[in-house]
């Protein structure tokens, strides 16, 4: 959590200058020629688009509201079990199960947020009571046979068939991903505008005394946990449909929250884009170190960690801080 | 039969109890007096283990004997990574310590990965295999030893904080830090010692029962999770809790095996976790400040 | 001990710091994911580039990198005997890919071996990562020849492109149930109950379940089953309810380092029985389990996949293997060696390079001379290789050996666990 202020706006809605909205649109343009130019990196670009997705649903929560969750994989395990369930033992379709997926999160995140805001956990508690629902569906999952016990689901091939979400090529879900994660970014910036957006920060920054100002803050975390459940929930159902095959251990497990929670804190926490520069940074990491050390794994867990203290410490404003104190101080010295 | 295997379920629940006990113990003296949630607790944990385990394979001393080499060595390693590291953002908001130590595990466990591999290893000691049999119950004496050590380690903390100059500037620090600054106590130090003791402890504890336990780079995790639990029931910065704590969730264990199955069992604790959080954060023993 | 560990921390530092510069680089990294290192490009047009994926680094790193020793020396035997001779003599060439033991990490291995031209692909020694790449491996139509995965399922999806030589955990768990059965009666102690110990994965799950449901065909009764987590600190209680059980013979499922710890808290608790037998055990029939547990070993069995003891092509493949890599070749890389024989087998039949020809000639594999304790290596319509066969196994002076079926045993069986 940055220990200094976010930076101050003066309009509700940060404002974003003409040139700036042009790179923006050339950057999608290019995003969108990119399946034809460099098709090999297809399956890191999904992998970086979902966890972008998935860490801006626990930004919503974590950063704008200053409720740090270590346990995000439930919602994650969650949307990706219930459209996999669906579609396993109804036939129904992804697309129809990927909403039940976001409801079911928003459900339980709502349950949890219930339990935990009414009874005024905040920080290092919230952290690990989201942590013990998340141990507790692994658990779960592992022992009851009806949604697959250790073995886990697996998702009956049918080829091409997009009315299934399911696509002999990446490209489909390149798009599927890329515009989830525009949306999930609109979704954010719109927010930011809104005046729950304000009571966000202002919870975040001081409980007690937006408490004294009238603000809702039950209310306000309340509604902060159902946008962050339901979207991280979807996540989950893209990740089923695109692997084919879940289990407790890849979804449930804490190494999975801890991945969905990196990326906006080392992105930057509280900003629109903080999650996913964090997974443009961290994503590619883990294949590069992947490819260079085969014999030892987990050396991207170790640079991970070692990123993580340095941006505590340095940065605690994430990446996007690092940026903007550099385009400041060019700015500086231009005018 | 029915009944022996009661009481041998309660036994070993209660002496793997203690050593949970020993390993919360020192987490909750962190928190206590630096209100640091240490994530890296596990890791020190794992390095405890590595320790024992190496002094027994190359050294070749007595695996309780490498205990007395765990101690310093977890004592250094903790003192510094609180100088280095946690004290620069000691007043940082309370996400920033948990994130830097989280940062720190994951370091520090997969760099046991690189340096280590992930391969399960086993210490080759004569321990494992005396047992003590009265009558249908089985007591191993790697585990009793372990007991033992954990407790004996636990009442030495108990008394150092209880009765020595020491103890009681620790206790100062950690209730009321300006305070005790006014009166001449080193905070600094005093923070960097009670670290150094907590890592010992956990360091301890993981060294205790690697005579019958495997030992590898994410052994850490087993356990922090049941020491955040026990800290939590015991109440934040309460040794005592702590103490109790960790032989309420070893047999609470002990029990959920004995009725559910797989990793079932857990839940009972988990749910214990999540009561406590709810209704009573400051533990069974906590005060409104730890 | 130490002087490999300073190698390894001197290796590590220097490309630590290369790898933080590096790490900055972020968007444009992603690129960097074309360039395979792992790749030799001096692939020359006559090559035939075969995969593989196992879990080369994390938790089952071991393993791993047992089996890919497997597969190669396999593909070595093959390139030295004149390699695909239908192919003028063309060589094999194998390609790594590490799954790190995630099954999220099979779709990346597969498309690059896919992209890299190889014909087929050999894997993945576990079950969860085997499934999602043999479904990729379908889905592009590259031949996926299993080394090591138990799951019935692997061979149960109706895939025409995935084959299998190892026994499934239904052809195990009967078949051990059968060998318990014909050992009791040669030996004249009646069993009648099981209390079966096993680990809370698909692993152990599905071979249980097997169990319990055919013991009724040979006269026994699983009483108890008693599941634990790997992850456990203690599995006292469990072991408790086992011996509380008071079963005939007590049946074991786990892994590697499970069956060491599980061994050691029955003899801890003094649990008896007739006999302790496991079913797939990756301890009780493994060279290193003795090593760990000393004399407490003997006397225990195994139903589990084994080379075929008194074949003398495996005494040649187990000494070649010894002379080559300095250790002995465990079951499962046994499986990986076989399967890559099997391939190069398919290939040499198909005298092509072309996919579609493998597989149909792997279908139509009739192969009888290799290692394994069966017939002739048939698969079935479903992938599976029809008479695989497991075979038991006992410690016995120290050593693990095949004690049935008959015609396979290296020695007489113990039968019951002397007190």
């Amino acid at each position: 959590m940055p220990s200094r202020p976010m930076q101050p706006t003066t309009h509700l809605r940060p404002g974003f200058s003409r040139k700036a909205w042009i790179s923006l649109g050339l950057v999608l343009v290019a995003l969108h020629l990119l399946p034809w130019v460099i098709p090999n990196v297809l399956h890191v670009m999904i992998m970086i688009f979902l966890y972008a997705i998935m860490g801006q649903g626990w930004n919503v929560l974590g950063g704008y509201v200053g409720q740090f969750s270590f346990g995000h994989s439930v919602f994650f395990g969650l949307g990706a079990y219930v459209s996999s369930l669906l579609f396993v033992n109804l036939g129904w379709s992804p697309w129809f199960g990927i909403l039940f997926s976001c409801a079911a999160g928003i459900v339980l995140g709502l349950f949890i947020g219930f339990l935990s805001f009414r009874y005024g956990l905040k920080g290092p508690f919230f952290a690990l009571i989201m942590l013990a629902f998340a141990e507790i569906f692994h658990i779960i999952a592992m022992e009851w046979k009806a949604v697959g016990g250790a073995l886990g689901i697996l998702i009956p091939l049918e080829g091409n068939s997009p009315a299934l979400m399911q696509f002999m090529d990446k490209e489909p879900f390149y798009f599927i991903t890329l515009w989830m994660m525009v949306g999930s970014l609109y979704l954010v910036w719109k927010m930011e505008g809104t005046r729950m957006g304000l009571y966000f920060l202002a919870t975040r920054e001081d409980h007690d005394a937006s408490e004294a100002l009238g603000v809702d803050t039950f209310k306000v975390q309340m509604v902060a946990m159902a946008i962050s459940a339901g979207m991280t929930a979807m996540g989950g159902t893209i990740y089923a449909q695109y692997l084919l095959y879940i289990d407790p251990d890849s979804t449930f497990g804490l190494a999975n929250s801890v991945e969905i929670m990196l990326r906006p804190i080392i992105g930057g926490p509280g900003t629109i884009l903080g999650p996913l520069l964090g997974s443009v940074v961290l994503t590619p990491l883990s294949e590069i170190t992947r490819l260079a050390f085969q014999s030892y794994s987990g050396v991207h867990l170790m640079i991970y960690g070692l990123i993580l203290v340095v941006v505590i410490m340095f940065l605690p404003n994430g990446i996007i801080g690092l940026v903007r104190n550099v385009f400041y101080k060019m700015r500086k010295r231009a005018g | 039969m029915i009944i022996s295997f009661i009481f041998q379920s309660l036994l070993n629940g209660i002496l793997v109890g203690g050593v949970y006990s020993l390993m919360a113990m020192g987490l909750t003296l962190i928190f206590g007096v630096m209100k640091v949630v240490n994530f890296a607790h596990g890791s020190l944990i794992m390095l405890g283990m590595y320790v024992a385990y190496w002094s027994v394979a190359l050294l070749h001393v007595d695996p309780y004997v490498s205990i007395l080499i765990v101690f310093p060595v977890l004592f250094i390693i903790g003192a510094s990574f609180q100088k280095f590291l946690i004290n620069p953002i000691i007043n940082a908001p309370e996400h920033n310590q948990l994130l830097l130590t989280l940062g720190v595990s994951l370091f520090m466990e997969n760099l046991a990965v690189f340096l280590w591999s992930p391969d399960y290893r086993v210490m080759k000691t004569s321990y494992a295999e005396i047992n003590f049999y009265i009558g249908d119950i089985t007591i191993s004496l790697a585990r009793l030893l372990a007991f033992c050590f954990a407790m004996l380690l636990a009442a030495i903390l108990y008394v150092v904080l209880t009765r020595t100059d020491l103890g009681k500037a620790i206790r100062a620090a950690s209730e009321e830090p300006r305070g005790a600054l006014l009166m001449g106590i080193n905070i600094k130090r005093i923070y960097l010692i009670s670290f150094g003791i907590g890592a010992a402890c956990a360091g301890v504890g993981g060294a205790a029962i690697t005579p019958f336990f495997p030992v590898y780079p994410y052994v850490g995790w087993l356990f922090v999770i049941t020491c955040f639990v026990v800290v939590v029931l015991g109440g934040m910065g309460n040794i005592l809790g702590a103490f109790v704590g960790g032989l309420i969730i070893g047999l609470a264990d002990s029990v959920g095996a004995m009725l559910l199955p797989g990793s079932m069992k857990s839940i009972i604790s988990f749910t214990i976790f999540i009561l406590i959080l709810l209704f009573k954060p400051t533990g069974l023993f906590g005060r409104e400040h730890a | 001990m130490t002087n490999a560990n300073k190698k390894r921390e001197k290796k590590g530092i220097s490309r630590r710091e290369f790898i933080k510069t590096t790490a900055t680089l972020g968007a444009a990294a992603a690129v960097g994911s074309i360039g395979f290192p792992n790749v030799l490009r001096g692939a020359t047009p006559q090559d035939i580039v075969v995969g593989h994926i196992h879990p080369l680094s994390g938790f089952l790193g071991f393993d791993g990198q047992e089996l890919k020793k497997g597969v190669m020396l396999a593909a070595k035997k093959i390139n030295d005997a004149g390699g695909i001779k239908s192919l003028d003599g063309a060589k094999l060439k194998l390609i790594d890919a590490d799954s790190e033991g995630k099954p999220a990490l099979a779709i990346p291995a597969v498309e690059r071996l896919h992209r890299a031209g190889a014909v087929a692909i050999l894997g993945c020694y576990q079950s969860s990562v085997t499934l999602v790449a043999s479904q990729i491996a379908e889905k592009l139509r590259v031949p996926f020849v299993v080394s090591v995965a138990v799951a019935d399922k692997v061979t149960g999806r109706g895939f025409k492109y995935t084959f299998r030589t190892q026994p499934r955990a239904e052809q195990m768990a009967s078949q051990t149930v059968n060998y318990i059965k014909k050992i009791t009666e040669a030996s004249g102690v009646t069993v009648k109950t099981i209390a079966y110990l096993h680990d809370n994965t698909a692993f152990g799950t599905s071979l249980s379940e097997h169990v319990v449901k055919y013991a009724p065909e040979y006269g026994m009764e699983v009483i108890t089953r008693v599941a634990y987590s790997p992850r456990a600190a203690d599995v006292s209680t469990e072991v408790g309810k086992i011996k509380a059980a008071g079963a005939d013979v007590i049946m074991d499922t786990g892994y590697f380092g499970d069956g060491v710890r599980v061994l050691r808290m029955m003899r801890e608790m003094r649990v008896k029985a007739k006999g302790i037998i496991g079913c797939g055990n990756g301890a009780f029939s493994h060279p290193k389990f003795v090593g760990e547990l000393g004399s407490m070993t003997e006397y225990i069995m195994d139903g589990n996949y084994r080379a075929n003891p008194v074949s003398p092509l495996t005494e040649k493949a187990f000494s070649q293997y010894k002379k080559t890599y300095g250790t002995e070749m465990g079951p499962s890389t046994v499986f990986a060696y076989q399967s890559m024989l099997v391939l190069a087998d398919a290939i040499e039949r198909a005298k092509s390079t072309d996919r579609d020809a493998i597989c149909k000639a792997l279908s139509e594999t009739d192969m009888t001379q290799h290692i394994l304790p069966q017939g002739p290596i048939i698969f079935g319509p479903d992938g599976q290789n029809k008479n695989a066969q497991a075979a038991m196994m006992q410690v016995l002076k120290g050593k693990v050996q095949v004690v049935w079926p008959k015609q396979y045993s290296e020695a007489d069986f113990v039968f019951p666990h002397p007190s």
